[in-house]
């Protein structure tokens, strides 16, 4: 259980997506890089790694870069003119009081590398069909692939909305019902889709109710 | 006096204030932010949210800047060093007394 100190320490992170767009901005990068996956050449597996792999990465950020400053000049403007004349306006910095948290930092790190570098081989072993791992196993590790995250997100920046919670089954249902009706790849380039979508529209859903909710810009000082 | 009654007496009492802690806590997560922000978070009035800010500066331990966004009028308020080591101090303090 969190302490009281750790509770308000960590308000200014959950005030950051009060108004929705830490997840648009999630869901619009997530769609860009879904762009580019369905955007790559027929018949490859994975989208790097064959002979034209320069050719493919500037592919890949060319059709994700867009997105992604979509998202970022979205976000700057909502703060600007929506949320910090309703509800205040923060700046952030790296420096955290909670001492125990640079002494986290590292091992956090190496979990997230060790997974994915687990994760990588058994999905590229099972889209080139050249696995002994049960397909069952690999779908299970790609859906977790894509649920984990939302998951750390959801306890991490749901904060007063508690209706977010639905994202987690919407989730898990959609990664089911697309690896039972897709190939391998094809299923990745779908979830990829549908993750964007659930995240973007989480975030305007959010970003409306935030309007909704908060009080009009204040006239006078703040 | 044992220990730890005694760490208890010798608690910061600036900042062992609940509003004035409050505030501390917030400050310290971010680098800086303005009046609304705080009367938004701590759901102070401004009376009082106006009150503990200028105990938390004539301690030392916040610096207030006013300045403007456009031709709105702004408070901007943070942490100092001196306030980011009391609030530090006064956690040890508090967690070893506890």
């Amino acid at each position: 259980m969190k302490s009281l100190f750790e509770e308000y320490i960590e308000r200014p992170h959950r005030y950051d997506n009060i108004d929705g767009t830490g997840e648009i901005r999630m869901g619009l990068m997530i769609l860009g890089c879904a762009l580019a996956y369905s955007l790559r050449p027929s018949g490859t597996g994975p989208f790097l790694g064959n002979a034209e792999v320069f050719a493919n990465v500037l592919i890949f950020f060319g059709v994700c870069l867009p997105p992604l400053a979509l998202g970022y000049i979205l976000r700057k403007f909502i703060k600007k003119h929506v949320t910090w004349p309703r509800t205040g306006y923060v700046a952030y910095n790296d420096q955290n009081i909670d001492p125990g948290a640079k002494q986290r930092l590292p091992k956090r790190l190496l979990v997230i590398i060790s997974i994915v570098g687990l994760l990588v081989p058994v999905l590229s072993s099972q889209g080139e069909g050249k696995s002994s791992i049960p397909a069952a196993v690999a779908y299970s590790v790609a859906a977790g692939f894509f649920v984990v995250p939302s998951v750390l997100w959801e306890r991490n920046m749901g904060g007063p909305y508690r209706w977010k919670w639905i994202l987690l089954p919407v989730t898990i249902a959609g990664a089911f019902i697309i690896y039972f009706h897709a190939s391998f790849w094809e299923a990745m380039g779908a979830m990829m889709w549908f993750i964007g979508v659930v995240w973007l529209v989480s975030g305007i859903t959010t970003l409306l109710l935030f309007l909704r909710n908060a009080q009009a810009p204040a006239s006078g000082e703040r | 006096m044992n220990a730890q009654l005694r760490a208890i007496s010798e608690l910061d009492r600036t900042i062992h204030e609940p509003a004035r802690l409050m505030l501390l806590a917030l400050l310290g997560s971010v680098k800086e932010c303005d009046f609304l922000y705080l009367l938004h978070e701590t759901e102070l009035n401004k009376g009082n949210l106006s009150s503990h800010l200028t105990k938390l500066e004539d301690a030392g331990y916040i610096e207030i800047e006013k300045r403007y966004r456009g031709k709105v009028p702004q408070t901007i308020l943070r942490l100092t060093q001196r306030g980011r080591t009391a609030f530090e101090q006064y956690r040890r303090s508090l967690k070893n007394a506890l």
